[in-house]
């Protein structure tokens, strides 16, 4: 399998603090990677400096080969990554249909010209991206609430409504931000499913952030740890888990590590 | 498989609607010899245009804007200035009014790319008093304080405006075609991208939405309307000077849309109406109508930041009704 995301040596200083540093990732095609750690190591910032939020201070970026960083965030979007944030952003006042729209967007060729003569063509062009977009509802069972309120939504929802918007943009590499969170066990076992879901159904490639770790070590083919900014440990689930530097900066004791039961 | 279009006219919608439209143009015409009581008419459907279009930038891309007014007046001085010094029609000066306009619009809106909230202010409102210190200053293009009179009133085949009817005709006209493109504009892609930048624009951006792109559309589109309603303007007094496009009448204009609604149109038409009519109604109080007016919309920033009718009453999935539908 070949890296469709690769980090080469990326890092990142905020004044003088170093948020991360010679971060290398090599994200293969269809993998689905864990990125954890501790409280401020440094996982979001990957996000951030990937979807060029942050432009990197040093180090690069590589989509399908291509260099990335330095690009601007809505480009990058529609080179094909995505992502989800930790603190859900959706839009207000848009349903969950409008808001799975809005992630479509960037694919729909619509000039505002265009929107206001509304000739056949467009019109056509509408209803395709509206089937689009009630398709992914379908796929991540939202379509009950399609016209519902997206802030309005219980929690849980609103993460789904975040993945599928992320979906909607075509992307080939989604990076979840703790899709987790504040989710109760049954609602991440559901989280789950839907993950492997995405892999299995949509050919996506995945990056999950994840602060749960009988989740992240029962879900993904790889974790890559962090902490304080560095990179300690990288491999699949197995070895991370009773790799001793790992467990002494993030998982604690040996004994608290459940079961990964592969 | 067959494509059918469901809706036509999705902007107007339904039966009521036509109704109220009905109405606004059949009570004038009992109207016709209350000179007065048209021109309040006339200036509600003028601020009906300027509020709507001081929504695209403000309600939809949530970009502070406080020099509206500004743009009223390049409209209407391009316009007066074509008329008077190029022999140019007043038909032909409706597109000169609005495109010059909105290319003032594209170049304030360059700013919003790096500066926003407050700042934006700050410099939108800067833009205003430039405006109306270039018009008093250029005394070679504008006569500077003096301003511009006798602008040459519209016609029509040979018959030229001279009551106040055919202009309170013209102004609903304006107006009507402001709401039509904006209401088609808001409910679309761009309006979708606007509104995911007025609530979140990092999400936006990460979203694929050329941020800086929508942000400029938003203001140069607004301008572009704004100007329109400038260069009616011009035609309708016949005289325009530095004096009549100040900061108070950005102000009146944003307080339109905040009483009646941030984010939609039929909201900014509410806020025009009551804010348009209101001093004029309530004339017999003197200067205290000013009191009231401060008072009214003190207490409506208090008990309904959104509005009268604002983006909570916004109709949603307004996109499916305009497409359409695959019949297998």
């Amino acid at each position: 399998m070949s890296a469709i995301l690769k980090t080469q040596d990326l890092g990142i200083t905020f004044g003088g603090l170093v948020a991360l540093k010679d971060f290398n990732l090599d994200l293969r095609q269809g993998e689905i990677l864990g990125i954890v750690g501790p409280n401020g190591a440094g996982k979001t910032t990957v996000l951030n400096l990937i979807t060029g939020v942050y432009r990197p201070s040093a180090g690069h970026v590589f989509f399908k080969d291509r260099r990335i960083d330095g690009l601007p965030p809505h480009v990058i979007a529609r080179l094909g990554i995505s992502r989800t944030f930790q603190n859900i952003r959706l839009i207000p006042a848009l349903s969950v249909l409008e808001n799975v729209m809005l992630g479509r967007a960037l694919r729909v060729p619509e000039s505002p010209l265009a929107a206001v003569f509304l000739p056949p063509k467009t019109r056509a062009q509408r209803a395709r991206w509206i089937s689009f977009a009630e398709e992914i509802l379908d796929f991540m069972g939202l379509s009950d609430v399609a016209e519902v309120d997206a802030t309005a939504l219980p929690y849980g929802k609103q993460r789904a409504v975040e993945i599928a918007r992320a979906i909607a943009t075509g992307a080939e590499v989604l990076l979840l931000d703790e899709p987790g969170a504040g989710m109760s066990t049954q609602e991440k076992q559901e989280l789950s499913k839907t993950i492997l879901d995405l892999r299995a159904r949509m050919q996506k490639t995945i990056v999950l952030i994840e602060h749960d770790m009988k989740m992240v070590l029962n879900l993904v083919d790889r974790v890559v740890v962090l902490d304080f900014g560095c990179q300690i440990a990288e491999g699949p689930p197995e070895t991370i888990k009773v790799n001793p530097r790992v467990v002494e900066a993030y998982l604690g004791k040996v004994e608290a590590v459940p079961d990964a039961g592969n | 498989m067959k494509l059918q279009p469901v809706t036509k006219i999705e902007d107007l919608l339904s039966r009521r609607w036509w109704l109220l439209l009905a109405l606004w143009l059949i009570i004038p015409l009992f109207l016709r010899n209350w000179a007065y009581g048209l021109h309040v008419l006339i200036m509600v459907a003028i601020y009906v245009l300027l509020t709507q279009s001081l929504n695209l930038v403000m309600g939809l891309a949530g970009q502070l804007q406080l020099g509206h007014a500004a743009f009223f007046g390049i409209g209407a001085y391009v316009a007066g200035l074509l008329m008077l010094n190029a022999g140019w029609s007043f038909w032909a000066t409706l597109p000169a009014a609005f495109f010059g306009a909105a290319l003032i619009g594209l170049l304030v809106g360059l700013p919003s790319i790096r500066v926003s909230g407050d700042y934006l202010g700050i410099v939108t409102l800067g833009f205003g008093e430039i405006t109306r210190l270039i018009l008093t200053n250029w005394v070679s293009l504008t006569h500077g304080p003096m301003g511009l009179p006798g602008i040459p009133a519209p016609g029509i085949l040979g018959y030229t405006f001279t009551s106040k009817l055919p202009y309170f005709y013209l102004a609903t006209a304006l107006a009507l075609f402001t709401w039509f493109v904006l209401s088609r504009l808001i409910n679309s892609k761009t309006g979708l991208e606007l509104l995911a930048v007025r609530a979140d624009e990092h999400c936006a951006k990460v979203l694929g939405v050329n941020t800086g792109m929508v942000k400029i559309f938003a203001f140069s589109t607004s301008a572009a309307f704004a100007g329109l309603g400038g260069a009616f303007y011009g035609s309708y007094f016949s005289f325009i000077s530095p004096d009549s496009f100040l900061f108070t009448d950005s102000l009146t204009v944003l307080c339109m849309l905040v009483v009646g609604g941030m984010g939609n149109l039929v909201g900014c038409a509410i806020g025009a109406v009551i804010l348009g009519a209101a001093p004029e109604v309530f004339r017999f109080l003197g200067d205290y109508r000013i009191l009231l007016y401060g008072l009214l919309i003190t207490i409506m920033v208090i008990y309904r930041p959104s509005g009268i009718w604002g983006l909570d009453k916004r109709r949603r999935n307004t996109i499916r009704a305009t497409c359409a539908r695959v019949k297998s």
